[in-house]
């Protein structure tokens, strides 16, 4: 999931955009039996967390998302050792969230991706203080290949580059038709990207843009 | 991924699921360029094909190699297991806290080929692993990627993969912080010459949290971090110093 970082979008719309997940460290919290059943138990206690903050989505790769209409007492059922992945709409929701992370003290690794000025500002407030960062130096290369910044604002939304510009054209014709809402495209989408990284309402607005809505 | 013809009935609902624009209608039957395909199965899973003409087939290596890149579903084989098993398989800053993969005075390279949005022949990858190695960057262990170079002096990969085309994948190395700007002057020759982009990221330790010691190389060399970033929050305990 390193693409978060790399997320695309002006600073503006990057504060309806943070991505929370917690991870698990493979040959630390898988040793033995009794740390697997800890770290799910944790993983499981930190999700109910960000699930009683209403976030714009949660989901884990393999057993789906919340923005694609799976139930999140089943996605959370699955027992995975892969931790899970949330986005939150607004900056206090990511800072009530981190706060109640702060105090929970569960020991599991928590990554958070956003505008970093906002992000600094939050783990100040919250009492942390980042450990590691990966910045983003933006895309280089062959640049006279990308879609355009709108489809690039909805692409980089999954961490596996599942949405493609050709299903975000796909819906916006259908929009733009009166065939399906953007809200109903967004849901659909998510489909695509079901580890709970996909930001719905985000690509709403996008896809209200492009249909001239 | 195949298309029976005889079976297809050109609904065309799998057109724009693709990825990578692989599957077109041709003469009102759904065609996929097999060259093109990056086996992400994405329009198996959300096309919902009515007559089950889409398939997947029997992935033998090295085209398998396109399945476990692009295919976020699919887990690598077992002895390439090294995080979660699934895509590109690179933990970067996410376990740093725990990990101490990344240390102070260390900076590592995320080199994203393919994203966003136009895939990548693992030829690509081979021109960086290259280019770092030029940088005395050390590759990644347990990375995906690093387990498929066959000559690790030459930075060559193993037979048969340059030409394999995947949505994404990821060249991690790390460098010491005094050889960054080598390893980003190199980086900025060999972009014109891919057939790709990529996305770069830079992983480092915080000084004091707030702190980041590439910013003056950054600064020197004229470059700008994107206003986003990805942090490690240093909740993991043990907490790795």
């Amino acid at each position: 999931m390193s693409h978060s970082a790399h997320r695309f979008a002006t600073p503006e719309e990057l504060k309806r955009d943070y991505v929370i997940f917690v991870r698990p460290a493979k040959g630390f919290d898988d040793v033995d039996e009794k740390t697997k059943q800890e770290t799910l138990r944790k993983t499981k206690e930190l999700a109910d967390i960000v699930y009683k903050h209403e976030p714009a989505n949660i989901g884990r790769s393999g057993a789906g998302s919340t923005a694609q209409g799976d139930d999140y007492l089943q996605i959370m059922n699955r027992v995975t050792l892969n931790g899970f992945m949330s986005v939150v709409t607004d900056k206090e929701k990511a800072f009530n969230i981190l706060k109640e992370f702060k105090q929970k003290d569960a020991g599991l690794s928590v990554v958070a991706s956003g505008l970093t000025e906002d992000l600094f500002d939050i783990c100040k407030g919250v009492g942390l203080k980042p450990h590691t960062v990966l910045f983003s130096l933006g895309i280089w290369g062959k640049k006279e290949l990308l879609p355009g910044d709108d489809h690039l604002k909805i692409t980089t939304l999954c961490g596996h580059s599942m949405i493609s510009p050709s299903m975000i054209d796909h819906y916006v014709s259908r929009i733009k038709k009166g065939e399906i809402t953007a809200e109903e495209a967004g849901k659909k989408m998510a489909k695509s990207c079901p580890c709970g990284i996909f930001n719905v309402p985000r690509t709403v607005e996008v896809l209200k843009k492009m249909a001239g809505q | 991924m195949i298309i029976d013809r005889e079976t297809c009935i050109g609904c065309g609902d799998c057109v724009f699921t693709c990825t990578v624009a692989a599957i077109r209608l041709t003469d009102d039957k759904a065609e996929i360029d097999r060259e093109a395909c990056v086996e992400c199965g994405n329009c198996l899973r959300v096309a919902e094909c009515p007559t089950g003409a889409l398939q997947q087939d029997e992935l033998t290596w090295p085209r398998a190699v396109r399945k476990y890149f692009s295919d976020n579903q699919c887990k690598w084989p077992e002895e390439m297991r090294y995080t979660t098993g699934y895509g590109r398989g690179t933990e970067e800053c996410k376990t740093n806290d725990r990990t101490r993969k990344f240390r102070r005075g260390e900076v590592g390279i995320m080199v994203e080929l393919g994203r966003p949005n136009t895939g990548t022949y693992l030829r690509n990858a081979e021109l960086i692993i290259q280019t770092l190695m030029r940088a005395d960057a050390e590759m990644a262990e347990n990375s995906p990627m690093t387990a498929l170079i066959g000559d690790a002096k030459k930075g060559l990969l193993k037979e048969g993969l340059r030409d394999q085309r995947v949505l994404s994948c990821i060249v991690e190395a790390k460098v010491t912080l005094d050889r960054l700007e080598r390893a980003l002057v190199l980086l900025q020759e060999v972009a014109p010459q891919l057939d790709t982009v990529f996305s770069l990221g830079l992983v480092t330790r915080m000084e004091d949290g707030f702190i980041s010691p590439i910013e003056p190389v950054l600064a020197r060399m004229g470059l700008q971090v994107r206003p986003n970033a990805k942090m490690n929050l240093g909740l993991g305990r043990p907490l790795c110093e």
